[in-house]
Protein backbone atom coordinates (compact mmCIF):
# COMPACT_ATOMS: atom_id res chain seq x y z
CA UNK A 1 0.00 0.00 0.00
CA UNK A 2 1.95 3.22 -1.14
CA UNK A 3 1.13 6.48 1.11
CA UNK A 4 -0.28 7.95 -1.99
CA UNK A 5 -3.57 5.66 -1.29
CA UNK A 6 -3.71 6.17 2.19
CA UNK A 7 -3.37 10.03 1.87
CA UNK A 8 -7.08 10.96 1.41
CA UNK A 9 -7.73 8.68 4.97
CA UNK A 10 -4.96 10.70 6.93
CA UNK A 11 -7.52 13.56 8.54
CA UNK A 12 -9.48 10.35 9.67
CA UNK A 13 -7.01 8.50 11.64
CA UNK A 14 -5.36 11.86 13.00
CA UNK A 15 -9.20 12.70 14.85
CA UNK A 16 -9.02 8.35 15.95
CA UNK A 17 -5.76 8.81 17.50
CA UNK A 18 -6.67 12.29 19.18
CA UNK A 19 -9.58 10.83 20.67
CA UNK A 20 -7.93 7.81 21.72
CA UNK A 21 -5.30 9.78 23.43
CA UNK A 22 -7.73 11.87 25.02
CA UNK A 23 -9.37 8.64 26.40
CA UNK A 24 -6.34 7.33 27.54
CA UNK A 25 -5.60 10.69 29.49
CA UNK A 26 -9.22 10.83 31.48
CA UNK A 27 -8.88 7.36 32.43
CA UNK A 28 -4.86 7.16 33.31
CA UNK A 29 -5.65 10.44 35.64
CA UNK A 30 -8.84 9.33 36.21
CA UNK A 31 -10.19 13.07 35.56
CA UNK A 32 -13.80 13.92 36.64
CA UNK A 33 -16.58 13.42 34.21
CA UNK A 34 -17.69 17.10 35.52
CA UNK A 35 -14.31 18.34 34.53
CA UNK A 36 -13.47 16.58 30.92
CA UNK A 37 -15.65 13.56 30.04
CA UNK A 38 -13.73 10.90 27.77
CA UNK A 39 -15.11 10.45 24.60
CA UNK A 40 -16.79 7.29 25.27
CA UNK A 41 -18.93 8.85 27.70
CA UNK A 42 -19.88 11.93 25.73
CA UNK A 43 -20.44 9.62 22.37
CA UNK A 44 -22.50 7.25 24.82
CA UNK A 45 -24.43 10.27 25.77
CA UNK A 46 -24.67 11.19 22.44
CA UNK A 47 -26.42 7.49 21.42
CA UNK A 48 -28.29 7.73 24.15
CA UNK A 49 -29.88 11.09 24.04
CA UNK A 50 -30.65 10.80 20.20
CA UNK A 51 -34.05 11.52 19.42
CA UNK A 52 -33.59 14.57 21.90
CA UNK A 53 -30.81 15.84 20.62
CA UNK A 54 -31.92 15.56 16.48
CA UNK A 55 -34.64 17.18 17.98
CA UNK A 56 -31.94 20.31 18.56
CA UNK A 57 -30.16 20.03 15.97
CA UNK A 58 -32.74 19.69 13.40
CA UNK A 59 -33.33 23.25 14.85
CA UNK A 60 -29.66 24.31 14.55
CA UNK A 61 -28.99 23.23 10.97
CA UNK A 62 -31.97 24.65 9.69
CA UNK A 63 -31.60 28.28 11.45
CA UNK A 64 -28.40 28.04 9.95
CA UNK A 65 -29.40 27.14 6.23
CA UNK A 66 -31.52 29.68 5.97
CA UNK A 67 -29.22 32.40 7.68
CA UNK A 68 -26.47 31.44 5.87
CA UNK A 69 -28.10 31.75 2.85
CA UNK A 70 -29.45 35.06 3.79
CA UNK A 71 -26.11 36.39 4.18
CA UNK A 72 -24.41 34.94 1.24
CA UNK A 73 -26.75 36.62 -1.00
CA UNK A 74 -26.31 39.89 0.92
CA UNK A 75 -22.60 39.62 1.22
CA UNK A 76 -22.02 38.20 -2.67
CA UNK A 77 -24.71 41.41 -4.01
CA UNK A 78 -22.71 43.68 -1.46
CA UNK A 79 -19.46 42.50 -2.27
CA UNK A 80 -20.28 43.15 -6.50
CA UNK A 81 -21.19 46.58 -5.94
CA UNK A 82 -18.75 47.30 -3.70
CA UNK A 83 -15.92 45.72 -5.87
CA UNK A 84 -17.39 46.77 -9.14
CA UNK A 85 -18.09 50.71 -7.64
CA UNK A 86 -15.75 53.19 -6.41
CA UNK A 87 -18.46 54.81 -4.71
CA UNK A 88 -19.83 52.22 -3.58
CA UNK A 89 -17.04 50.49 -1.72
CA UNK A 90 -16.38 54.73 0.03
CA UNK A 91 -19.42 54.97 0.68
CA UNK A 92 -20.35 51.04 2.66
CA UNK A 93 -17.21 50.02 3.59
CA UNK A 94 -16.89 52.41 6.61
CA UNK A 95 -20.38 51.54 8.11
CA UNK A 96 -19.96 48.08 7.29
CA UNK A 97 -16.38 47.31 8.84
CA UNK A 98 -17.78 49.00 12.08
CA UNK A 99 -21.01 46.94 12.19
CA UNK A 100 -18.84 43.93 11.85
CA UNK A 101 -16.51 45.24 14.93
CA UNK A 102 -19.64 45.07 17.07
CA UNK A 103 -19.81 41.40 18.61
CA UNK A 104 -22.58 39.28 17.26
CA UNK A 105 -23.81 38.40 20.84
CA UNK A 106 -24.49 41.94 21.33
CA UNK A 107 -27.43 41.88 18.77
CA UNK A 108 -28.92 39.42 19.89
CA UNK A 109 -30.69 41.02 22.24
CA UNK A 110 -31.92 43.34 20.01
CA UNK A 111 -33.12 41.22 17.60
CA UNK A 112 -34.90 39.68 20.81
CA UNK A 113 -37.00 42.87 21.17
CA UNK A 114 -37.72 42.93 18.01
CA UNK A 115 -38.62 40.05 16.63
CA UNK A 116 -39.12 37.63 20.33
CA UNK A 117 -36.51 34.87 21.00
CA UNK A 118 -36.55 31.84 19.15
CA UNK A 119 -35.67 31.00 15.18
CA UNK A 120 -35.81 34.82 14.03
CA UNK A 121 -33.19 36.17 15.95
CA UNK A 122 -31.10 33.11 15.28
CA UNK A 123 -31.24 33.53 11.92
CA UNK A 124 -30.96 36.86 11.47
CA UNK A 125 -27.52 36.46 13.69
CA UNK A 126 -26.41 33.70 11.53
CA UNK A 127 -26.61 35.79 8.40
CA UNK A 128 -25.18 38.84 9.79
CA UNK A 129 -22.19 37.42 10.77
CA UNK A 130 -21.40 35.50 7.22
CA UNK A 131 -22.18 38.57 5.37
CA UNK A 132 -18.79 40.34 6.12
CA UNK A 133 -16.38 37.97 5.01
CA UNK A 134 -18.53 36.76 1.97
CA UNK A 135 -18.54 40.34 1.06
CA UNK A 136 -15.00 41.23 1.39
CA UNK A 137 -13.82 37.95 -0.54
CA UNK A 138 -16.59 38.84 -3.41
CA UNK A 139 -15.38 42.71 -3.76
CA UNK A 140 -11.80 41.34 -3.76
CA UNK A 141 -12.35 39.46 -6.67
CA UNK A 142 -14.24 41.40 -8.71
CA UNK A 143 -11.88 44.21 -8.02
CA UNK A 144 -9.03 42.36 -9.43
CA UNK A 145 -10.92 41.27 -12.43
CA UNK A 146 -7.78 41.67 -14.95
CA UNK A 147 -8.93 45.32 -17.23
CA UNK A 148 -7.69 43.07 -20.51
CA UNK A 149 -11.07 40.30 -19.82
CA UNK A 150 -13.07 43.25 -19.60
CA UNK A 151 -12.22 44.76 -22.55
CA UNK A 152 -12.63 41.53 -24.11
CA UNK A 153 -16.52 41.77 -23.39
CA UNK A 154 -16.95 45.61 -23.78
CA UNK A 155 -14.82 45.48 -27.47
CA UNK A 156 -18.18 43.21 -28.91
CA UNK A 157 -20.47 45.80 -27.47
CA UNK A 158 -21.33 44.03 -24.26
CA UNK A 159 -23.38 46.18 -21.75
CA UNK A 160 -22.45 46.43 -17.95
CA UNK A 161 -24.38 43.43 -17.07
CA UNK A 162 -23.25 41.41 -19.74
CA UNK A 163 -19.64 42.32 -18.77
CA UNK A 164 -20.57 41.03 -15.17
CA UNK A 165 -21.98 38.26 -16.22
CA UNK A 166 -19.74 36.70 -18.63
CA UNK A 167 -16.62 38.03 -16.41
CA UNK A 168 -16.48 39.73 -13.86
CA UNK A 169 -18.79 37.34 -12.09
CA UNK A 170 -17.05 33.93 -13.35
CA UNK A 171 -13.62 35.78 -12.43
CA UNK A 172 -14.75 36.42 -9.10
CA UNK A 173 -16.59 32.94 -8.27
CA UNK A 174 -13.07 31.34 -6.96
CA UNK A 175 -13.20 34.16 -4.00
CA UNK A 176 -16.81 33.86 -3.29
CA UNK A 177 -16.71 29.99 -2.61
CA UNK A 178 -13.59 30.32 -0.37
CA UNK A 179 -15.94 32.39 1.28
CA UNK A 180 -18.68 30.27 1.99
CA UNK A 181 -16.15 28.24 3.49
CA UNK A 182 -15.37 30.53 6.19
CA UNK A 183 -19.20 31.30 5.92
CA UNK A 184 -20.94 28.46 6.68
CA UNK A 185 -18.36 28.19 9.54
CA UNK A 186 -19.03 31.50 11.20
CA UNK A 187 -23.25 31.20 10.41
CA UNK A 188 -22.99 28.14 12.89
CA UNK A 189 -21.20 30.21 15.28
CA UNK A 190 -24.32 32.71 15.02
CA UNK A 191 -26.84 30.18 15.26
CA UNK A 192 -25.48 29.25 18.46
CA UNK A 193 -24.34 32.19 19.91
CA UNK A 194 -28.25 33.49 19.53
CA UNK A 195 -29.74 29.46 20.49
CA UNK A 196 -27.58 30.54 24.01
CA UNK A 197 -29.07 33.90 24.83
CA UNK A 198 -33.11 33.43 23.91
CA UNK A 199 -34.32 30.21 22.17
CA UNK A 200 -36.02 26.89 23.47
CA UNK A 201 -35.41 24.72 20.47
CA UNK A 202 -31.16 24.05 19.41
CA UNK A 203 -28.11 22.71 20.03
CA UNK A 204 -27.08 26.04 22.13
CA UNK A 205 -30.32 25.60 24.22
CA UNK A 206 -29.62 22.29 25.08
CA UNK A 207 -25.44 23.21 25.62
CA UNK A 208 -26.31 25.71 28.01
CA UNK A 209 -29.90 23.77 29.65
CA UNK A 210 -27.28 20.27 30.13
CA UNK A 211 -24.51 22.34 31.70
CA UNK A 212 -26.89 24.01 33.76
CA UNK A 213 -27.42 20.20 35.20
CA UNK A 214 -24.17 19.68 35.11
CA UNK A 215 -24.88 16.98 32.30
CA UNK A 216 -20.99 17.47 30.87
CA UNK A 217 -20.98 14.73 28.61
CA UNK A 218 -24.26 15.86 27.17
CA UNK A 219 -22.39 19.67 26.59
CA UNK A 220 -19.62 17.86 25.02
CA UNK A 221 -21.92 15.76 22.88
CA UNK A 222 -23.63 18.87 21.73
CA UNK A 223 -20.26 20.45 21.11
CA UNK A 224 -19.29 17.36 18.88
CA UNK A 225 -22.43 17.59 16.71
CA UNK A 226 -21.45 20.76 16.01
CA UNK A 227 -18.11 20.60 15.21
CA UNK A 228 -19.46 17.03 13.13
CA UNK A 229 -22.05 19.80 11.37
CA UNK A 230 -19.71 22.21 10.33
CA UNK A 231 -17.09 19.54 8.83
CA UNK A 232 -19.84 18.01 7.00
CA UNK A 233 -20.95 21.44 5.45
CA UNK A 234 -17.66 22.50 5.19
CA UNK A 235 -17.18 19.22 3.25
CA UNK A 236 -19.91 19.97 0.94
CA UNK A 237 -18.95 23.46 -0.12
CA UNK A 238 -15.90 22.49 -1.30
CA UNK A 239 -16.79 19.57 -3.27
CA UNK A 240 -19.37 22.22 -5.41
CA UNK A 241 -16.38 24.47 -5.41
CA UNK A 242 -14.15 21.90 -6.62
CA UNK A 243 -16.84 21.20 -9.77
CA UNK A 244 -17.45 24.94 -10.41
CA UNK A 245 -14.05 26.65 -9.95
CA UNK A 246 -11.73 23.97 -10.58
CA UNK A 247 -10.00 25.57 -13.05
CA UNK A 248 -8.56 28.03 -10.84
CA UNK A 249 -6.87 24.88 -9.49
CA UNK A 250 -5.49 23.91 -13.50
CA UNK A 251 -6.69 20.83 -12.27
CA UNK A 252 -5.95 17.62 -14.43
CA UNK A 253 -9.34 16.24 -13.45
CA UNK A 254 -11.38 19.16 -13.72
CA UNK A 255 -10.49 19.59 -17.49
CA UNK A 256 -10.91 15.72 -18.05
CA UNK B 1 -6.01 61.07 -46.67
CA UNK B 2 -2.16 61.03 -45.80
CA UNK B 3 -0.35 63.64 -43.38
CA UNK B 4 0.93 66.50 -46.00
CA UNK B 5 4.00 67.06 -43.77
CA UNK B 6 4.44 63.11 -43.57
CA UNK B 7 8.24 62.39 -45.59
CA UNK B 8 7.66 60.98 -48.47
CA UNK B 9 8.73 56.82 -49.16
CA UNK B 10 11.55 56.73 -51.60
CA UNK B 11 9.41 54.29 -53.24
CA UNK B 12 7.30 54.98 -55.99
CA UNK B 13 4.76 53.36 -55.41
CA UNK B 14 4.15 54.84 -52.26
CA UNK B 15 0.68 56.34 -52.32
CA UNK B 16 -2.64 55.81 -50.21
CA UNK B 17 -4.34 52.44 -50.83
CA UNK B 18 -7.84 53.10 -52.23
CA UNK B 19 -7.63 56.40 -53.26
CA UNK B 20 -10.57 57.50 -54.30
CA UNK B 21 -13.35 55.24 -52.77
CA UNK B 22 -14.13 56.30 -49.33
CA UNK B 23 -11.99 54.36 -46.74
CA UNK B 24 -13.42 52.00 -44.19
CA UNK B 25 -12.03 53.10 -41.37
CA UNK B 26 -10.91 57.28 -41.04
CA UNK B 27 -9.30 58.60 -38.13
CA UNK B 28 -9.37 62.47 -38.66
CA UNK B 29 -7.36 64.79 -36.37
CA UNK B 30 -7.53 62.58 -33.46
CA UNK B 31 -5.67 63.51 -30.19
CA UNK B 32 -5.93 61.92 -27.09
CA UNK B 33 -5.17 63.02 -23.82
CA UNK B 34 -4.75 61.53 -20.46
CA UNK B 35 -5.91 63.13 -17.45
CA UNK B 36 -6.95 66.86 -17.51
CA UNK B 37 -6.06 70.70 -16.53
CA UNK B 38 -2.09 71.22 -15.56
CA UNK B 39 -1.30 67.06 -15.38
CA UNK B 40 -2.89 66.22 -18.67
CA UNK B 41 -0.81 64.48 -20.83
CA UNK B 42 -0.59 64.46 -24.56
CA UNK B 43 -0.71 60.65 -25.71
CA UNK B 44 -1.54 61.32 -29.63
CA UNK B 45 -1.46 64.57 -31.21
CA UNK B 46 -3.66 65.08 -34.77
CA UNK B 47 -3.55 61.43 -36.24
CA UNK B 48 -5.26 61.29 -39.67
CA UNK B 49 -5.28 57.81 -41.03
CA UNK B 50 -7.48 56.49 -43.89
CA UNK B 51 -7.72 52.76 -44.13
CA UNK B 52 -9.12 51.14 -47.31
CA UNK B 53 -11.95 48.16 -47.16
CA UNK B 54 -10.23 45.11 -47.27
CA UNK B 55 -6.19 46.44 -46.53
CA UNK B 56 -4.11 45.56 -44.03
CA UNK B 57 -2.17 48.75 -42.70
CA UNK B 58 0.27 48.34 -39.67
CA UNK B 59 1.16 50.56 -37.17
CA UNK B 60 4.87 50.73 -36.02
CA UNK B 61 5.97 52.62 -33.43
CA UNK B 62 8.17 53.32 -30.48
CA UNK B 63 6.68 51.63 -27.11
CA UNK B 64 4.46 54.73 -25.54
CA UNK B 65 3.84 56.42 -28.89
CA UNK B 66 0.04 55.76 -28.36
CA UNK B 67 -0.42 53.12 -31.45
CA UNK B 68 -2.43 50.59 -29.43
CA UNK B 69 -4.37 53.80 -27.98
CA UNK B 70 -5.32 54.93 -30.95
CA UNK B 71 -6.39 50.54 -31.81
CA UNK B 72 -8.67 51.49 -28.85
CA UNK B 73 -10.30 54.62 -30.13
CA UNK B 74 -11.18 53.03 -33.20
CA UNK B 75 -12.25 50.22 -30.93
CA UNK B 76 -14.60 52.39 -29.25
CA UNK B 77 -13.13 51.74 -26.23
CA UNK B 78 -11.18 54.66 -24.99
CA UNK B 79 -12.94 58.29 -26.75
CA UNK B 80 -10.82 60.77 -28.47
CA UNK B 81 -9.92 64.21 -26.95
CA UNK B 82 -10.95 65.96 -30.10
CA UNK B 83 -11.20 64.91 -33.26
CA UNK B 84 -13.25 61.61 -35.21
CA UNK B 85 -12.88 58.17 -35.98
CA UNK B 86 -14.83 57.11 -39.04
CA UNK B 87 -16.10 53.36 -39.13
CA UNK B 88 -18.04 52.08 -42.51
CA UNK B 89 -19.05 55.73 -42.79
CA UNK B 90 -20.54 56.55 -38.97
CA UNK B 91 -18.70 58.09 -36.16
CA UNK B 92 -17.45 55.92 -33.45
CA UNK B 93 -18.51 56.80 -30.07
CA UNK B 94 -18.97 53.16 -28.45
CA UNK B 95 -17.40 49.37 -29.41
CA UNK B 96 -18.92 48.46 -32.49
CA UNK B 97 -20.00 45.03 -33.46
CA UNK B 98 -18.40 44.84 -37.04
CA UNK B 99 -14.88 44.50 -35.00
CA UNK B 100 -12.64 41.82 -34.17
CA UNK B 101 -10.21 42.26 -31.53
CA UNK B 102 -6.89 40.64 -30.57
CA UNK B 103 -4.55 42.05 -27.75
CA UNK B 104 -1.30 40.98 -26.48
CA UNK B 105 -1.99 38.83 -24.44
CA UNK B 106 -4.52 35.71 -25.19
CA UNK B 107 -6.60 37.23 -22.67
CA UNK B 108 -8.99 33.62 -22.62
CA UNK B 109 -11.53 33.24 -20.29
CA UNK B 110 -10.00 30.39 -18.10
CA UNK B 111 -12.76 29.08 -16.98
CA UNK B 112 -14.19 28.21 -20.47
CA UNK B 113 -13.04 25.95 -22.83
CA UNK B 114 -10.97 27.05 -25.90
CA UNK B 115 -14.14 26.14 -27.90
CA UNK B 116 -16.60 28.27 -25.72
CA UNK B 117 -13.91 30.84 -25.52
CA UNK B 118 -14.15 30.70 -29.78
CA UNK B 119 -17.94 30.94 -29.66
CA UNK B 120 -17.91 33.91 -26.95
CA UNK B 121 -18.53 36.36 -29.73
CA UNK B 122 -21.61 35.33 -31.43
CA UNK B 123 -23.40 34.84 -27.45
CA UNK B 124 -22.74 39.08 -27.41
CA UNK B 125 -22.86 40.07 -30.84
CA UNK B 126 -26.00 41.34 -32.60
CA UNK B 127 -27.39 39.44 -34.42
CA UNK B 128 -25.55 35.97 -33.64
CA UNK B 129 -26.78 36.41 -30.00
CA UNK B 130 -30.34 36.06 -30.54
CA UNK B 131 -29.73 32.57 -31.98
CA UNK B 132 -27.16 31.05 -30.75
CA UNK B 133 -28.86 28.55 -29.04
CA UNK B 134 -30.73 27.76 -31.86
CA UNK B 135 -28.00 27.41 -34.08
CA UNK B 136 -25.60 26.22 -31.34
CA UNK B 137 -24.67 22.94 -33.71
CA UNK B 138 -23.79 24.82 -36.50
CA UNK B 139 -21.82 28.03 -34.28
CA UNK B 140 -19.78 24.76 -32.85
CA UNK B 141 -18.88 23.17 -36.45
CA UNK B 142 -17.98 27.23 -37.65
CA UNK B 143 -15.61 27.56 -34.60
CA UNK B 144 -13.94 24.29 -34.85
CA UNK B 145 -13.60 24.80 -38.79
CA UNK B 146 -12.10 27.93 -37.64
CA UNK B 147 -9.55 26.65 -35.17
CA UNK B 148 -9.25 23.45 -37.41
CA UNK B 149 -7.58 26.10 -39.89
CA UNK B 150 -5.09 27.98 -37.14
CA UNK B 151 -3.49 23.85 -36.83
CA UNK B 152 -5.66 24.05 -33.29
CA UNK B 153 -7.95 20.97 -34.45
CA UNK B 154 -9.60 18.93 -31.77
CA UNK B 155 -8.36 20.99 -28.93
CA UNK B 156 -12.11 22.77 -28.49
CA UNK B 157 -12.45 20.83 -25.32
CA UNK B 158 -8.97 21.83 -23.76
CA UNK B 159 -8.95 24.55 -21.16
CA UNK B 160 -6.92 27.80 -22.28
CA UNK B 161 -4.16 26.98 -18.94
CA UNK B 162 -3.75 23.82 -21.08
CA UNK B 163 -2.43 25.05 -23.97
CA UNK B 164 1.08 26.75 -25.08
CA UNK B 165 1.06 30.57 -25.23
CA UNK B 166 1.46 30.54 -29.34
CA UNK B 167 -1.92 27.84 -29.38
CA UNK B 168 -3.87 30.70 -26.86
CA UNK B 169 -2.58 33.31 -29.11
CA UNK B 170 -3.97 31.47 -32.17
CA UNK B 171 -7.12 30.81 -30.02
CA UNK B 172 -7.85 34.41 -29.60
CA UNK B 173 -7.58 35.10 -33.42
CA UNK B 174 -10.33 32.44 -33.97
CA UNK B 175 -12.65 34.13 -31.37
CA UNK B 176 -11.84 37.63 -33.17
CA UNK B 177 -12.97 35.95 -36.67
CA UNK B 178 -15.59 33.66 -35.39
CA UNK B 179 -18.03 36.53 -35.47
CA UNK B 180 -17.16 37.69 -39.23
CA UNK B 181 -16.21 41.39 -38.47
CA UNK B 182 -15.56 43.49 -40.98
CA UNK B 183 -12.43 44.93 -39.32
CA UNK B 184 -9.84 43.39 -37.38
CA UNK B 185 -7.72 45.26 -34.52
CA UNK B 186 -4.89 43.92 -33.43
CA UNK B 187 -2.97 44.49 -30.47
CA UNK B 188 0.33 43.47 -30.89
CA UNK B 189 -1.09 40.22 -30.68
CA UNK B 190 2.55 38.45 -31.56
CA UNK B 191 4.43 40.52 -29.37
CA UNK B 192 4.38 38.12 -25.90
CA UNK B 193 5.65 34.82 -28.11
CA UNK B 194 8.97 33.46 -29.36
CA UNK B 195 10.50 34.03 -32.66
CA UNK B 196 9.56 30.76 -34.55
CA UNK B 197 5.84 30.78 -33.00
CA UNK B 198 5.74 34.44 -33.77
CA UNK B 199 6.87 33.70 -37.67
CA UNK B 200 4.44 30.95 -37.54
CA UNK B 201 1.75 32.82 -36.58
CA UNK B 202 2.52 35.68 -39.06
CA UNK B 203 1.79 32.85 -41.53
CA UNK B 204 -1.40 31.71 -39.94
CA UNK B 205 -2.87 35.54 -39.96
CA UNK B 206 -1.98 36.13 -43.43
CA UNK B 207 -3.35 33.15 -44.73
CA UNK B 208 -6.77 34.00 -42.60
CA UNK B 209 -7.10 37.70 -44.50
CA UNK B 210 -6.16 36.26 -47.99
CA UNK B 211 -9.09 33.90 -47.15
CA UNK B 212 -11.28 36.28 -45.77
CA UNK B 213 -10.21 39.85 -47.18
CA UNK B 214 -11.27 41.74 -43.56
CA UNK B 215 -9.90 45.39 -43.22
CA UNK B 216 -6.97 44.75 -40.77
CA UNK B 217 -4.85 47.54 -38.46
CA UNK B 218 -1.73 45.68 -36.81
CA UNK B 219 -0.18 47.51 -34.18
CA UNK B 220 3.16 46.16 -33.54
CA UNK B 221 6.29 47.77 -32.26
CA UNK B 222 8.10 44.92 -34.69
CA UNK B 223 9.46 46.01 -38.03
CA UNK B 224 9.77 42.52 -39.70
CA UNK B 225 5.60 41.47 -38.53
CA UNK B 226 4.84 44.98 -40.30
CA UNK B 227 6.76 44.37 -43.32
CA UNK B 228 5.62 41.12 -43.51
CA UNK B 229 2.18 41.04 -42.94
CA UNK B 230 1.22 44.68 -44.12
CA UNK B 231 0.17 46.54 -47.52
CA UNK B 232 0.96 49.52 -45.99
CA UNK B 233 2.99 50.48 -42.47
CA UNK B 234 2.58 53.56 -40.92
CA UNK B 235 5.21 55.02 -38.64
CA UNK B 236 4.20 57.35 -35.77
CA UNK B 237 6.59 59.45 -33.71
CA UNK B 238 7.52 58.99 -29.75
CA UNK B 239 4.82 60.40 -27.34
CA UNK B 240 2.69 62.56 -28.57
CA UNK B 241 2.07 60.27 -31.21
CA UNK B 242 2.25 61.56 -34.80
CA UNK B 243 2.50 60.04 -38.04
CA UNK B 244 5.78 60.67 -39.76
CA UNK B 245 6.43 58.34 -42.11
CA UNK B 246 4.13 55.63 -44.37
CA UNK B 247 5.39 53.04 -46.76
CA UNK B 248 4.03 50.99 -49.20
CA UNK B 249 4.88 47.50 -49.12
CA UNK B 250 3.91 45.36 -52.65
CA UNK B 251 5.21 42.13 -52.54
CA UNK B 252 3.07 39.56 -53.97
CA UNK B 253 1.34 37.10 -51.86
CA UNK B 254 0.72 34.65 -50.14
CA UNK B 255 4.45 36.12 -48.74
CA UNK B 256 7.37 33.59 -47.59
CA UNK B 257 9.27 33.94 -44.66
CA UNK B 258 12.68 33.92 -47.41
CA UNK B 259 11.02 37.08 -48.62
CA UNK B 260 12.02 39.08 -45.17
CA UNK B 261 15.80 37.98 -46.03
CA UNK B 262 16.08 40.21 -49.70
CA UNK B 263 17.76 42.78 -50.62
CA UNK B 264 14.64 44.91 -50.88
CA UNK B 265 12.86 43.98 -47.70
CA UNK B 266 16.41 44.53 -45.72
CA UNK B 267 16.23 48.15 -47.85
CA UNK B 268 12.79 49.08 -46.67
CA UNK B 269 13.73 47.59 -42.64
CA UNK B 270 16.49 50.09 -43.00
CA UNK B 271 14.36 53.29 -44.04
CA UNK B 272 11.65 52.23 -41.70
CA UNK B 273 14.40 51.87 -38.88
CA UNK B 274 16.32 55.41 -39.40
CA UNK B 275 12.60 56.66 -39.32
CA UNK B 276 11.79 54.99 -36.21
CA UNK B 277 15.49 56.29 -34.76
CA UNK B 278 15.45 59.75 -36.46
CA UNK B 279 12.18 60.28 -34.73
CA UNK B 280 12.62 59.29 -31.33
CA UNK B 281 16.37 61.16 -31.08
CA UNK B 282 15.01 64.51 -32.81
CA UNK B 283 11.60 64.30 -32.11
CA UNK B 284 11.18 67.36 -30.59
CA UNK B 285 12.60 68.73 -34.11
CA UNK B 286 10.59 66.96 -36.07
CA UNK B 287 7.13 67.99 -34.10
CA UNK B 288 8.66 71.60 -34.99
CA UNK B 289 7.98 71.12 -38.56
CA UNK B 290 4.84 70.12 -38.23
CA UNK B 291 1.64 72.90 -38.66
Amino acid sequence: MTIERIRPFFSVIFAVVVLGLWELGVRLFNVSIFILPAPSQFFGSLIENWHGIMFHAEQTMYTTVIGFAIGVTLGGILGVAAGASRSVYQTIYPALVGFYSVPKVALVPIFVIWFGSGTVPAVLTSAVICIFPVMVNVAAGVATTEKDLEDVLRSLGASMLETLWYVVIPRSAPYFFASLKVAITLSFVGTVISETVAANRGIGTMMVRASADFDVPLVFAGLFLLAAMGIVMYAFFAVIEGRVVGWTKRDVDFAT
Amino acid sequence: MLNPEAPVAADPLDAPAGAGSPPFLAFQDVVIEYGRGANATLAVDGISLDVADGDFVALVGPSGCGKSTLLKVAAGLVPTSSGTVLLGGETVTRPQKNVGMAFQSATMLPWRTTLRNVLLPLQIVRPHRSKFRREKAANIKKAEALLASVGLRGVGSKYPWQLSGGMQQRASLCRALIHEPEILLLDEPFGALDAFTREELWQVLQQLWQEKKPTVLLVTHDLREAIYLANRVVVMSARPGRIVHEERIDFPRPRRLSMMFSAEAGAIMERLRGKIDHVSLFGDEAAAGEP
